[in-house]
């Protein structure tokens, strides 16, 4: 079952997949606002705004 | 058999990855560079058989391959690949070196002379950073009356290493590119990228969607000349369908996937890990 975290910024409901790693970047569905994982635990995730997108991220 | 993917920011693909390595029967972890310090002077690792680089930060990847590679572990790709095709300026001398034929490409290091090689081009240019992904400050100039403030924008993007002027004529094709993925000799994937509405560029990341794209004997002896130039490994090809024939634009060297899975019948992932089991 997949688990839910608030928007920090819309309170906007963000759904976490159930294979979701700490590092991965998950995006507000509301509002677009960038969060990274840094904890997964049982009752859910804990998450923090992300980081800038780096001039030399991507493929 | 153990297996590190070296990441530092999981995406998508990576966990397919680990999946496909599950599946597989390999111990496969996910190794996050931003949860590690390194000692240069005691390196100590794990007795990894293989660690595939899958880092989203071009350098990142590129540090850690070094490190990696230096105190004897295997990394797919090598360093010495990955810092070639992460440099436009190095892959393209590459490419052209190996009879592949790429958009003409014109190097200035100066802004009057950038202009000069705009001029050459008839004032229908691309101009790319050296360094970069995703399409991003990739810009086309149509037009002698778009140069100059294009090149006024450029210029305040261009930090080093990437303060040189990276020209390629603006090639005519439909809007649309092909991608191959290639695993060794093998093509694990071949699909067109169709631009989204209003977008000049190609890339997935930037709204292209993706439709499968029949393999012929003229893309097959591409890929296969690509994969000799590379000594093999894993790489995303692009290529541009010009007037005078297929043109290589850009070969990546921890190409994203799945834009790719989304019209490809067989796993990608389990392809990718087939080819670094088995090699």
């Amino acid at each position: 079952m997949s688990k839910l975290v608030k928007c920090e910024l819309c309170d906007a409901d963000i759904e976490i997949q159930d294979d979701v790693v700490v590092g991965e970047l998950i995006t507000c569905p509301e509002c677009g606002s960038e969060y990274e994982v840094v904890k997964v635990t049982e009752k859910g995730v804990i998450i923090k705004e992300a980081e800038k997108i780096e001039e030399d991220w991507g493929e | 058999m153990k297996i590190a993917i070296l990441i530092d920011r999981p995406r998508w693909e990576e966990k397919r990855l680990l999946d496909a390595a599950l599946k597989k029967g390999l111990k496969p972890i996910l190794l996050n560079l931003n949860e590690i310090i390194l000692d240069l002077s005691r390196i100590q690792f794990d007795d990894y058989d293989l660690v595939l680089q899958r880092c989203i930060s071009h350098y990142h990847g590129l540090y850690a391959s070094k490190i990696l590679e230096d105190v004897g572990l295997k990394v797919m790709n090598k360093f010495s690949v990955s810092a070639i095709l992460g440099n436009k300026l190095f892959l393209t001398l590459l490419l052209n070196k190996a009879g592949i034929k790429t958009p003409r490409t014109y190097i200035a290091f100066d802004r009057e002379k950038a202009e000069e090689a705009i001029e050459k081009l008839d004032f229908r240019a691309v101009v790319k950073p050296l360094v970069g992904s995703w399409g991003r400050y990739v810009t086309p100039i149509f037009s002698k009356q778009e140069m100059k403030p294009i090149l006024d924008l450029f210029d305040n993007i261009m930090h080093p290493p990437n303060n040189v002027y990276y020209v390629q004529e603006l090639v005519e094709r439909p809007p649309r590119d092909i991608r191959m993925i290639i695993a060794g000799k093998d093509i694990i994937a071949c699909v067109y990228r169709n631009s989204k509405e209003g977008v000049w560029a190609t890339n997935v990341a930037q709204g292209a969607i993706t439709t499968p794209c029949e393999l012929n004997e003229e893309l097959k002896s591409l890929a296969e000349k690509i994969s000799k130039t590379l000594n093999g490994g894993i790489f995303g090809i692009d290529v541009m369908e010009s007037k005078e024939g297929y043109l290589v634009n850009d070969v990546n060297p921890t190409p994203e996937f799945k834009g790719a899975q989304a019209c490809t019948a067989h796993d990608i992932a389990e392809k990718i890990i087939e080819y670094v089991v088995n090699g």
